[in-house]
Order: structure tokens, then C-alpha cells, then sequence
């Protein structure tokens, strides 16, 4: 048997938006996240903007990721108990982390003959780098998650693979609930200039706003985001019985693997149709029953002609009708966070009846030509809509949402 | 036609450790990919395409095939890692963001951030053996390769895929992990640290036999546990008993030492029972039959 599984609890805190609703309120009115970077001194390298969260809380571990998952999580599971009762059974944790760079400035401690490990655990497995899996430990242990937390690292595909699993969980009958989502934190001195020597950061300093430009001719990278998005997922008849909110039923999710280039997608964008289509045949659904997607969308050079070549495939005929709309336009790209952030952004629009803009879409890509609702929000009746992430390493995955 | 309680089978399993005689690089799609190989992508190519081979498959497993890896903590040779901080040491020996921003930040070889991606080693073998099915890429302590070897299973009993590729690669041979595990408590000295991968091909009995494959070991059982605790207050030793003892009884190979061992195991029941750092507690029975 087969459970419908159901979204009761949404936590977000992401650059332009340290709850859903403030988040989705941004969006729809085109409100960037970016800004010039503060949380190191960039100084004279080539990007020098990122869109940060604005916290101004205390550190948990003295981590931005961690931080940034308690609170998301925070969210989503006072959010489920909103109505006043909890749900069912026993839950589990599902999350995207993301890539582990390490500290300069430890480093450079690590050199100097008088240097010793910090006595305190967690002061020595922050020192240097702090694995990134140690984070869903931290959130399975406030939430007294009896399982193992599932750890999904598949770069920029993480925290869409999080839910997506997660869904599969609760779907399949092994979970009654699961708490799901994804964080990253990237805005580090090596973490922009990892990005920075592959070329696919922005370096439109000046005007931070108008850097991300997805689909545009003259896009030039993506800016670097962070932040975290966390979900409470359920299945439909214990939602009902206890009387929680229903954001939305999660009715299809499908993954797959380019095979082809690690930072580059298979020219004929195979895997990302593969998901894609994956998604569809879970949810035993028509690609003519998409109603808006929630595109990659990073705004560089390789990816945006072959995202936009994909969902032509998919769509066929129907192509230039269905809005695809870019988050990463407003909040950069938040990397292992960035599919639970667009996640959000879909769920929250789709029950605004919305569908948020793709800021900066001035003048179009001639090979991206199809509708991704540039610089405007426009009310959108959604029943159906699709979310992609299309992940470094060629790992691809795809969710489809139905508004109830 | 699969079922929820379908059995798994291992019809094919392979290993491969630093200075063996294998090369992967044959296996890469492009020349290109070269300079991108580190040492774990190595193993792990040189492993799967061992268990594929050691199962009867060809080299292009393609649509039906799942990929369930799991890899160690990030590797980094301590010459690499003081490079990426060079010219940005201030006269105090103290890292200057400032110098780093002013140009510190040219000594950065992107090279290195394709070393540090750990989704890597599982691009690599589906690039080369052109696996483009599902897939879950974790990690890095080995009771995560328990909830690869589920994923996996999930997806053969629910018909996602008619065959799973799973498995770990570790490098450990490197600074970075040496690190890692000198601050855990309690330590795990550096001369038990091993590098290696381990890849196993798993179908269930019913398609294995269909296409007239053997069965290198079957799956008996497994179990799936865990101590919630938070890992920044409270830490495990590791405990793993490998019954009857192998290879990977007396050293650390971190998620890879299971797949290695069923590589190398002899014919007859081989045990494993786990308590990781990480908190998760597992066992698993195996008949091996060739």
C-alpha cells in the first residue's frame, strides 16, 4: 500500500526571508537577498557579493550551518504542531548537508610549534573543518530521532534528494513522519574562491541585486548563497485526523545520473529529462499536467540553455506555456540548501496562487526561450507544479507537488 | 517481477587498495576527466568495475542501473592545504583574510575543489560505467554504508532499478583525515588507517537468475540501529567484529570495510556487527558462496 504523504510544517531561513511567509512575500515582490559579502573581508577578489542570511542570533557550535538547520527545523516543527496536536509515531531525519571546506585561519594556527587541540569535543571537531554530517546528528538529537538520519550528499541535488527520500519513506509505509530538508554555507574565504576559480560566481559587484541573471544573455555565474529549509512530512489520513495545516501532497519524485561531466551536463540534457520524467511516472502523472516549475536555474553559461532544452523535451508543445520561474534569481544559490529553499519557494507560491519572477530578466538568452515569468510576480492557479535540481557531479533530481 | 521481500543476492563484488595493479584511468569517458581522478575516485572505479565484471555485466550498465556510494571524510595532503593559505600569512603567521583577498586567493588550484567534492568518487563510476538510474551518495562513518545497502535494496524491491551498485571508497592516507582522527574521542591511531574501496553488485535472486547469474553471496539479514546523541557533547568508540575474522578485523577502512570484506571473504557465513562513531548500530549475515 501506497501513503499519500503530506507537507504539515515549513522552516525556512534564507536571505531574504527568516520565516516562509516573510520569505514568499519577498519573492513574489522581487526582494533580492544579495548584498556585498560581510561575513569575511573579501577585498579585492573578483566576487565580492553573496546573499547571506541576516542573523543575528547566537551561533549553535559557532556554525552558520547548524544554526541555520535548528532554526529551520524549529520552524517547520512548532509550524506541525500548530493545530495543537503532534503527529503520529515515531519520526526521522532526512537532510542535504553540504561540501567541507576547512578554516584558513585553523590552518594557519595548525603551523605554529606551540599548537594544541582545544580540550572541549566540540571545540575540537569544529577546529579546522566540522563534517558536515555531524550536523543531522545535532538536529536528530533535538527531536529524539530513534533512526539513523539519512545524509544526502549530492552537492546542489542534496536537500531535493533529502525530501524526495524522505517522501519515499513516508510514502512506502516505513515512517509515519519524517522532518526533511537541507542546509549549506558556503560564503567562506575558500568556499567563494572555489567557486570563484571555476568561474561560475557572478562578478558583478556593484550592484549585488542585479547580479543573478538566469536565462539572460549576459549571465555571468551565480551568486553564492546560504541558508537552510526544513519540512515535516506526513501521511494524509493521520494529517487529517489530527486536524494539521496541509501545505501541500507531495505526489512524485525522481532522481538520476547524467554519467556524462562533472561540472557540465550531458549536452542533450538526458539526466535532467530523466528525473524529470521519473518524477512524472512516480506520480503517475502527464507532463500537460504541470502547471509552473520551479527551474535550477543558476544562471550560468552551461546550464541554463540545457535546463531550458530539457523541459522542452518534457513539455513538447506546451513548452513556452508553462512559467518556469528561478529562485537563485533573488537568493543566490545556496548549493546542498538550495533545492529545499526552491522547494519552499514552489510550495508558498502555489498556495498564494503565484508565481514568483525571475528578477534581472531583462534580455533573454536567444536559447532560452521560454516563459520564466521575468521581473514580475503573476497570480497563477497551480495544482500541479514541479521542482528541479540538477547537482555538480551530474546528479539530478526532481519533485512534483500537488496543491489539495 | 520484484516484491517487498524479494532475497538480494551479491552477484558480483570488488576491492581494490592503493598499489595495487589496476589503473582506472582506461574506464574514464573522456582523457579530460584525468587530471580530475583523485586517489578515492581511483579505488572507486577500480572496485566497481571489478564487481561489474565479477558479475557478468557489460561495461554500460545505463538506466536500470541505481548507484548507493558512500565515502570517507574528505582527503587533503597537508602540501596541498598549506598552499591554498600561501601568501595569505601575515607576518604573525596568522591567516589574513585581507592578504588572501588581495591575491593569496591565486594560489587556489580548482583542482581541489573537484578533490573535495564528495559526491566525486560516485560521479566517477557512473560516468564510466554509464549508470544513470537512482542513486544516494552519503557519508562518511561506516554505519552509513548500511543505509546505502538499504537504499539499494529499496529501490531493487520496488522496481526502481534491476540492479544496485553499492559502495565505499576511503583515502585516508592523507593529513586532512589524519587530523580528523586524532581529535575524535577516543583517537584512532594513524597505523590503522586504511585506504580502499569496496563495490558490490546486488540484484534480487529472481532477476539474478533470470539472466543465468551466479550469486556470490546472499543476504541473509541485516539490522539497522541507532544512539541518539548529539556528536559535539558525546562520542563512540567504534566497535566491528568482523565473524569469521578477515582482512578488515585489525584496521580502520571507515564505510569501506564491509564491501571489502565480502569481496574477500571465503565461501560460508560471514557475520558483521557495528557500533560507528556516528551512533549507528548494525548487523548482517551473508552466505558467501564462490
Amino acid at each position: 500500500m501506497r501513503h499519500r504523504v503530506v507537507i504539515t510544517g515549513i522552516g525556512a531561513l534564507l536571505p531574504n526571508g527568516n520565516d516562509p511567509e516573510t520569505y514568499r512575500d519577498n519573492l513574489i515582490a522581487g526582494h533580492s537577498g544579495a548584498g556585498p559579502i560581510t561575513v569575511f573581508d573579501a577585498g579585492d577578489m573578483p566576487t565580492r557579493i553573496a546573499a547571506e542570511v541576516k542573523w543575528d542570533g547566537l551561533l549553535v557550535a559557532d556554525d552558520r550551518r547548524t544554526t541555520f538547520a535548528l532554526e529551520a527545523a524549529r520552524q517547520a516543527f512548532e509550524n506541525a504542531h500548530r493545530c495543537g496536536t503532534a503527529p503520529h509515531g515515531d519520526g526521522r531525519l532526512c537532510m542535504g548537508v553540504g561540501l567541507e571546506i576547512f578554516s584558513p585561519t585553523d590552518l594557519a594556527q595548525m603551523q605554529r610549534p606551540d599548537f594544541e587541540l582545544p580540550e572541549v569535543l566540540a571545540k575540537r571537531l569544529k577546529f579546522l573543518h566540522m563534517p558536515g554530517d555531524l550536523v543531522p546528528h545535532v538536529v536528530s538529537e533535538r527531536y529524539g530521532f530513534g533512526l539513523p538520519p539519512l545524509v544526502m550528499i549530492s552537492t546542489c541535488a542534496g536537500s531535493a534528494d533529502a525530501i524526495g527520500s524522505a517522501y519515499r519513506e513516508v510514502a512506502s509505509g516505513r515512517q509515519r513522519w519524517m522532518m526533511s530538508g537541507g542546509t549549506d554555507s558556503m560564503i567562506s574565504p575558500l568556499g567563494i574562491t572555489a567557486f570563484s576559480k571555476l568561474c561560475t560566481l557572478s562578478t558583478k559587484n556593484e550592484v549585488p541585486a542585479e547580479a543573478p541573471k538566469p536565462f539572460s544573455r549576459d549571465r555571468d555565474g551565480f551568486v553564492m548563497g546560504e541558508g537552510a529549509g526544513m519540512l515535516m512530512l506526513e501521511r494524509l489520513e493521520d494529517a487529517k485526523a489530527r486536524g494539521a495545516e496541509i501545505y501541500g501532497e507531495i505526489v512524485g519524485y525522481g532522481n538520476s545520473l547524467d554519467a556524462f561531466g562533472i561540472s557540465e551536463p550531458h549536452p542533450e540534457g538526458r539526466g535532467a529529462l530523466q528525473a524529470m520524467q521519473r518524477a512524472l511516472a512516480d506520480a503517475c502523472l502527464h507532463a500537460d499536467q504541470i502547471d509552473v516549475i520551479n527551474g535550477h536555474a543558476t544562471g550560468t553559461r552551461k546550464n541554463d540553455p540545457i535546463e531550458t532544452l530539457a523541459c522542452k523535451n518534457l513539455l513538447g508543445a506546451r513548452a513556452p506555456e508553462v512559467p518556469i520561474c528561478a529562485t537563485k534569481s533573488m537568493i543566490g544559490h545556496l548549493v546542498a540548501g538550495s533545492g529545499v529553499a526552491e522547494f519552499v519557494a514552489t510550495v508558498m507560491c502555489m498556495n498564494a496562487d503565484m508565481v514568483h519572477p525571475t528578477l534581472n530578466l531583462h534580455d533573454p538568452d536567444p536559447e532560452c526561450d521560454l516563459d520564466y515569468v521575468p521581473l514580475v510576480a503573476r497570480p497563477h492557479k497551480t495544482t500541479i507544479a514541479m521542482c528541479n535540481s540538477f547537482g555538480f557531479g551530474g546528479m539530478n533530481a526532481s519533485i512534483l507537488v500537488r496543491k489539495l | 517481477m520484484v516484491s517487498p521481500d524479494s532475497q538480494i543476492v551479491v552477484t558480483g563484488a570488488g576491492f581494490s587498495e592503493p598499489g595495487d595493479e589496476g589503473d582506472a584511468r582506461p574506464f574514464l569517458r573522456t582523457p579530460k576527466l584525468r587530471k580530475l581522478l583523485g586517489p578515492w575516485d581511483h579505488l572507486a572505479v577500480l572496485a566497481a568495475s571489478r564487481a561489474i565484471e565479477a558479475a557478468g555485466l557489460p561495461k554500460s550498465l545505463g538506466e536500470r542501473a541505481g548507484l548507493y556510494v558512500v565515502v570517507g571524510h574528505v582527503p587533503a595532503q597537508k602540501e596541498n592545504m598549506e598552499a591554498l593559505i600561501e601568501g595569505s600569512l601575515d607576518e604573525n603567521g596568522e591567516f589574513s583574510g585581507k592578504l588572501h583577498a588581495r591575491g593569496g586567493y591565486l594560489n587556489f588550484n580548482p583542482i581541489w575543489t573537484f578533490r573535495s567534492l564528495t559526491n566525486a568518487p560516485a560521479f566517477f563510476v557512473s560516468s564510466c560505467f554509464d549508470i544513470q538510474g537512482p542513486y544516494f551518495v552519503t557519508f562518511s562513518e561506516p554505519g552509513q554504508f548500511y543505509l546505502a545497502l538499504e537504499e539499494g535494496i529499496h529501490a531493487l524491491r520496488a522496481g526502481r532499478a534491476d540492479i544496485a551498485v553499492v559502495g565505499a571508497t576511503v583515502d585516508q592516507d592523507n593529513e586532512m583525515v589524519r587530523f580528523h582522527y586524532r581529535r575524535t574521542r577516543p583517537p584512532v591511531a594513524e597505523d590503522l588507517l586504511r585506504s580502499g574501496a569496496g563495490f558490490l553488485v546486488l540484484e534480487t535472486a529472481e532477476a539474478a537468475s533470470a539472466r543465468g547469474a551466479q550469486a556470490h553471496a546472499v543476504l541473509k539479514d541485516y539490522t539497522i540501529g541507532y544512539r541518539t546523541h548529539d556528536p559535539l557533547m558525546e562520542s563512540f568508540a567504534q566497535e566491528e567484529t568482523f565473524q569469521p575474522a578477515g582482512p578488515c578485523s585489525d584496521a580502520f577502512w571507515g564505510p569501506a570495510s564491509l564491501p571489502i570484506s565480502i569481496a574477500r571473504a571465503e565461501p560460508g557465513t560471514l557475520q558483521h556487527q557495528l557500533l560507528s562513531r556516528d551512533g549507528i548500530q548494525a548487523t548482517s549475515c551473508w552466505e558467501v558462496q564462490q
